[in-house]
């Protein structure tokens, strides 16, 4: 009986999806325009977490040693920092690395490396080139270079000559500010559109279920059910999902190749490689997307006629 | 069988499209109910479908009262009932065949038995050669008859039909009477509507008239008198 019932709600729900023509293309169309907007979100997302991450890799601070300074003093305070939970990373440029550096940096500047030369010594100290976790732990990172903190001995301060966070800390500020704001920007636009999206999908199968409204009281009358009512237009509602998944899949093929070759550098980010690396998921994503809100927007639509 | 108790309808507060109705429908009964347009038979098939519900008093199936059935409870009681309509209600997305197929799937008819019932009922009514057409390439006859075929397909209890021959000319109108005559002189409780002075005067049998909102006239061999 109940095997019976499934299939018929199937079998009804694939000739509505079938005969309903041009009302299924309309609303394949609509749910199409609805996942082209989340996935386009997903990209987008991807894009800026792609560039802020690019950005973030970019800043750091930096510990430069007084000229003479003891490796091993230079490595005590390496080790110190390694174990701040903030620290991502402790990059060690000795001072014959920082020399090789900055004459590769000023090969074609031949007065400053003779100036250089003329100096018989080398006047660049060690560096501590450190990395946080997360841009904004800067600033407690650099707290433990103040004193104040028992994690450095004053020793270790005293071979420290300066420390470029404060001339940076401003910029640094600046930028976590914006990419705290882009992030929580994108992610508040990312919602409204979905939102706008979503209600117009859930209008127009609702709009589809009330063109049905005579048959649905029919139904009523010759004695279905609810259930046996309402399931048809489920099974439409998650067929014009299935299909706009996959219209929008294919629609992302061109797309995503003409943004990875044309606005790589522009996003920080092949588009097309990151489709093509993540096109399960995305596929996944779409799917779920269009399924769910097919199905559950023709559910609701169909209660509000099935109440009396 | 059927009884309406004291039964009011408005559907504003000044007036009245039914007020105090009482009737009983025994079993097996043909009864008419007349009435100019606006008088209220409408009302009161709706009533008795349970598509509306009363402003005061009781429609009773038997023991139970049809308004205050469940989601579940009112499907099962619609079942015992087979309604048609002046404007026919068909699934025009449907076939002929599909339409009748629809009222026993609905009621969970196993396939086996549909494909043996159908063509059955297409031949009683005389739409076997028109059993993969549309509703809508049917003539206003041919619909009324599948109308008439999805209603007894699951040999209900009663038959409530509402202007059926409202949209028809004299002959196929006849038709359709002589069909109800028969479905109840199998022992189906027929309830008609109507405001066709032929037909009822030919029926000879139970009329109950309707005038703005209230019954006039009970009799058990009635004639069409307004």
């Amino acid at each position: 009986m109940l095997f019976t019932h499934v299939k018929r709600i199937v079998r009804t729900g694939f000739h509505n999806f079938i005969r309903n023509g041009f009302t299924s293309v309309a609303s394949i169309l609509v749910m199409t325009i609805t996942l082209f907007v989340i996935t386009s979100l997903v990209f987008i997302q991807a894009s800026l977490s792609a560039s802020l991450n690019n950005i973030e890799s970019k800043v750091d601070i930096t510990v430069y040693f007084i000229p003479g300074s003891l490796e091993s003093d230079i490595q005590n305070v390496q080790s110190s920092i390694e174990k701040l939970p903030e620290v991502k990373e402790v990059i060690y440029t000795s001072q014959t690395e920082a020399l090789a550096d900055f004459k590769s940096k000023h090969a074609n500047d031949y007065l400053t490396l003779q100036a250089l030369d003329e100096l018989n010594a080398n006047p660049l100290g060690a560096t501590l080139q450190i990395k946080a976790q997360d841009l904004s732990q800067y600033d407690s990172i650099a707290k433990y270079f103040s004193g104040t903190n028992n994690v450095l001995s004053s020793g270790a301060l005293s071979i420290i000559s300066k420390i470029d966070y404060n001339q940076n800390k401003a910029v640094i500020n600046k930028l976590n500010s914006i990419i705290n704001g882009a992030n929580k920007l994108g992610l508040g636009i990312s919602l409204i559109l979905i939102f706008i999206s979503v209600l117009i999908t859930f209008n127009t199968m609702r709009l589809i279920i009330f063109m049905s409204r005579d048959e649905i009281a029919v139904m009523r009358l010759v004695g279905a059910g609810s259930k046996y009512i309402q399931g048809p237009f489920i099974v439409s509602g998650i067929l014009v999902g299935f299909s706009a998944s996959i219209l929008t899949i294919l629609l992302f093929f061109p797309v995503s190749i003409w943004l990875g070759n044309n606005m790589s550098s522009f996003l920080g980010i092949n588009l097309f490689q990151y489709f093509k690396s993540n096109f399960f998921q995305l596929f996944i994503i779409m799917l779920s997307s269009g399924v769910l809100l097919g199905g559950i927007s023709s559910a609701l639509a169909a209660m509000r006629y099935l109440r009396k | 069988m059927i009884y309406f108790n004291n039964v009011t309808k408005r559907y504003n507060k000044s007036e009245a499209s039914l007020e105090d109705i009482n009737f009983s429908v025994s079993r097996g009964e043909f009864v008419s109910i007349i009435g100019h347009s606006g008088a209220g038979k409408t009302t009161l098939t709706k009533l008795l479908l349970a598509e509306e519900k009363p402003t005061e008093g009781t429609v009773f199936f038997e023991s139970t009262d049809i308004h205050k059935l469940s989601s579940r409870g009112l499907t099962k009681f619609r079942r015992k009932i087979g309604a048609i309509f002046q404007d026919f209600r068909l699934l025009r997305d449907k076939t002929v065949y599909e339409n009748i197929a629809f009222a026993m799937e609905a009621t969970g008819r196993e396939d086996a038995e549909i494909m043996q019932d159908v063509p059955h009922i297409l031949e009683l009514v005389d739409l076997t050669n028109k059993a993969f057409h549309y509703p809508n390439q049917l003539s206003g006859g041919e619909k009324q008859r599948l109308s008439i075929a999805r209603a007894i397909i699951n040999q209900p209890e009663i038959i409530l039909a509402d202007e059926p021959t409202g949209n028809l000319d004299p002959l196929n109108s006849t038709e359709v009477i002589n069909i109800l005559k028969k479905i109840n002189e199998l022992g189906t409780t027929v309830i008609l509507a109507t405001h066709d002075k032929n037909i009822v005067n030919q029926l000879k049998k139970r009329v109950i008239t309707i005038k703005n909102g209230h019954i006039i006239r009970d009799d058990r061999e009635g004639k069409y008198m307004i």
